[in-house]
C-alpha cells in the first residue's frame, strides 16, 4: 500500500511538472534569433537590399516538405498604417519587397502568410507553428533557382510588440516566415500573437 | 635733372606696383587649392543639409526623420558659422548656394511625400554624409592650412554621429510594423483546445498526486 501511494504520488508529480513545463510560453519559443549586426557586410550592400530585394531574385514559391506546406509567393508592400499587405488570397504568401531578396547578401527575406481566413478557411501557413528547429525550407526564385534554408529559431510575439529586428535589412542573410497565432479574439476577429520562424541558408 | 625726377617717380611707382601684386599673389598662394576647395565644398554641403533638414520638417512622415532633420539644421548651421569665420580669415570666397547637383537632388526629394519621401531623404542624407566625411578626410590628408584642417577635424565627429543615426533610422524606415495574417479563428480554436487539454492534464496530475499522498499516509497509519 505504501508502495502504491508512493508510485501514485510520483506519477501525479511527474504529470504536474510535465504539464507545467509544456504550458510555459517560453517552451514554445526555441533556438537563437540570428543577429542583425552589419558585421563584415559593407553598409552600402545592406542599403542596396532595400531596393526591390537588391541583388537577389524575387521568391516565387515556398515549400516546407515536413509540414506539407507549398504555396505561391507574390511581392507585397506596406500600407499607410505600416501593416504588411499580406495577399487577400489565404493560400498565397506575400514577400515584403522593401526588404532583402533571396541571395541578396544581407538582411531578412520576409515572407508572411495567413494562418486562416474567416471566408477561405485554413491558410498557407496553417501548420507553420508546428515547425521545429532543423526543418528544411525551400524557396524557388523568379530566375528558376532553388534556395535551401534550415529553421534556426521560432518565436511568439504579442502583435503590438513585434520587434523591428524581424524586418532588419542588415546582418547575415536570413529567411523570416510570419503568420498569426495565439488565442483568437472573436469580438475583434484577431489573433493575439504573431508567430515567427527564422531560417538560415543551408 | 628735370628728366630724373619723373624717372625716379616712375621707378618707385613701378616698384610699389610690383610689390603690391607680389603681396597679393602671396596672399592667395597662402591658401593652397585643396584648402580652398575643401572650404567651398564643405560650405555647400552645410547649405544642402540645412535645406534638407528644413524639407524634413515640412514633409517627413516618420518622427525619426523629422528629429534628425531638426538636428541637421542646428548642427550644420553651427558648423557653417565656424567654417565661414575660417574662410574670412583665409580670404577664401564662398559660394552662396548649394551646387547644381545638390539643388537638383533637393528638387527630386521635394517632389516626394509620405513614406517614399522618408526613405529617399534618409538614403540621400546617408550618401551626403558619407561624401562629407570623405571631403574632410581628404583635407586632413592633403590640406596645408591648419585652420582649414581644424574645420575638417572638428566637423568629423558631428557628421559621423548624423551618419550613425541615419543608418539606424534606415533599418526601421518603411518596414512593416504589423502583420495581419489570419482572421478565421480556426487555428485559435486549436490553441484554445490545446490550452483546455493542458488544464485537464494539470487537474488529473493534481488529483493523482493527492490520491497518492492520501493512500501513502493511510498505509503508514495502518502500519503503526
Amino acid at each position: 500500500m505504501t508502495l502504491l501511494g508512493t508510485v501514485l504520488a510520483c506519477c501525479g508529480g511527474t504529470v504536474l511538472l510535465g504539464s507545467a513545463l509544456t504550458s510555459a510560453p517560453s517552451s514554445l519559443n526555441a533556438g537563437l534569433v540570428p543577429s542583425t549586426a552589419a558585421g563584415l557586410v559593407p553598409p552600402t550592400a545592406a542599403g542596396s537590399t532595400s531596393r526591390a530585394g537588391g541583388g537577389g531574385s524575387p521568391p516565387v514559391r515556398l515549400r516546407i516538405p515536413a509540414l506539407q506546406i507549398s504555396a505561391d509567393i507574390r511581392p507585397v508592400g506596406v500600407d499607410a498604417h505600416g501593416a504588411l499587405r499580406v495577399p487577400s488570397s489565404a493560400r498565397v504568401l506575400g514577400w515584403w519587397s522593401g526588404g532583402a531578396g533571396p541571395g541578396s547578401g544581407a538582411g531578412r527575406v520576409v515572407i508572411a502568410g495567413h494562418v486562416d481566413s474567416v471566408r477561405q478557411g485554413p491558410g498557407a501557413f496553417f501548420r507553420l507553428t508546428q515547425a521545429v528547429l532543423g526543418q528544411q525550407v525551400l524557396l524557388r526564385t523568379a530566375d528558376g533557382r532553388s534556395r535551401s534554408y534550415r529553421v534556426v529559431a521560432r518565436r511568439f510575439y504579442r502583435k503590438e510588440q513585434l520587434p523591428a529586428q524581424v524586418f532588419a535589412r542588415t546582418g547575415p542573410p536570413c529567411l523570416v516566415l510570419i503568420t498569426c497565432a495565439g488565442p483568437f479574439d472573436r469580438r475583434t476577429g484577431h489573433y493575439r500573437d504573431n508567430f515567427v520562424i527564422y531560417a538560415s541558408p543551408a | 635733372m628735370s628728366l630724373r625726377v619723373p624717372f625716379v617717380a616712375v621707378a618707385v611707382a613701378a616698384a610699389t606696383l610690383l610689390l603690391a601684386t607680389g603681396l597679393a599673389a602671396s596672399a592667395t598662394a597662402k591658401v593652397p587649392e585643396q584648402d580652398t576647395l575643401f572650404l567651398r565644398q564643405a560650405h555647400q554641403r552645410n547649405l544642402a543639409e540645412i535645406a534638407a533638414g528644413t524639407a524634413a520638417q515640412e514633409k517627413a512622415e516618420a518622427d525619426v526623420v523629422r528629429a534628425i532633420g531638426a538636428d541637421l539644421i542646428a548642427d550644420h548651421t553651427r558648423l557653417d558659422a565656424a567654417l565661414k569665420q575660417t574662410a574670412r580669415a583665409l580670404r577664401v570666397s564662398l559660394p552662396s548656394r548649394p551646387s547644381a547637383n545638390q539643388r537638383a537632388a533637393h528638387k527630386r526629394l521635394a517632389a516626394l511625400s509620405g513614406a517614399a519621401f522618408d526613405q529617399a531623404w534618409t538614403q540621400a542624407m546617408i550618401e551626403g554624409h558619407r561624401m562629407a566625411l570623405q571631403l574632410g578626410e581628404r583635407e586632413l590628408r592633403e590640406g596645408a592650412s591648419a585652420k582649414a584642417k581644424e574645420i575638417a577635424s572638428s566637423s568629423a565627429p558631428v557628421i559621423q554621429e548624423h551618419l550613425d543615426r541615419l543608418l539606424e533610422a534606415q533599418k526601421t524606415l518603411g518596414a512593416p510594423r504589423a502583420v495581419p495574417a489570419g482572421d478565421g479563428g480556426q487555428a485559435g480554436a486549436e490553441t484554445m483546445r490545446q490550452q483546455g487539454l493542458g488544464s485537464g492534464v494539470l487537474a488529473a496530475g493534481l488529483a493523482l498526486a493527492l490520491t497518492g499522498i492520501v493512500v501513502w499516509r493511510r498505509a503508514r497509519v495502518r502500519h503503526r
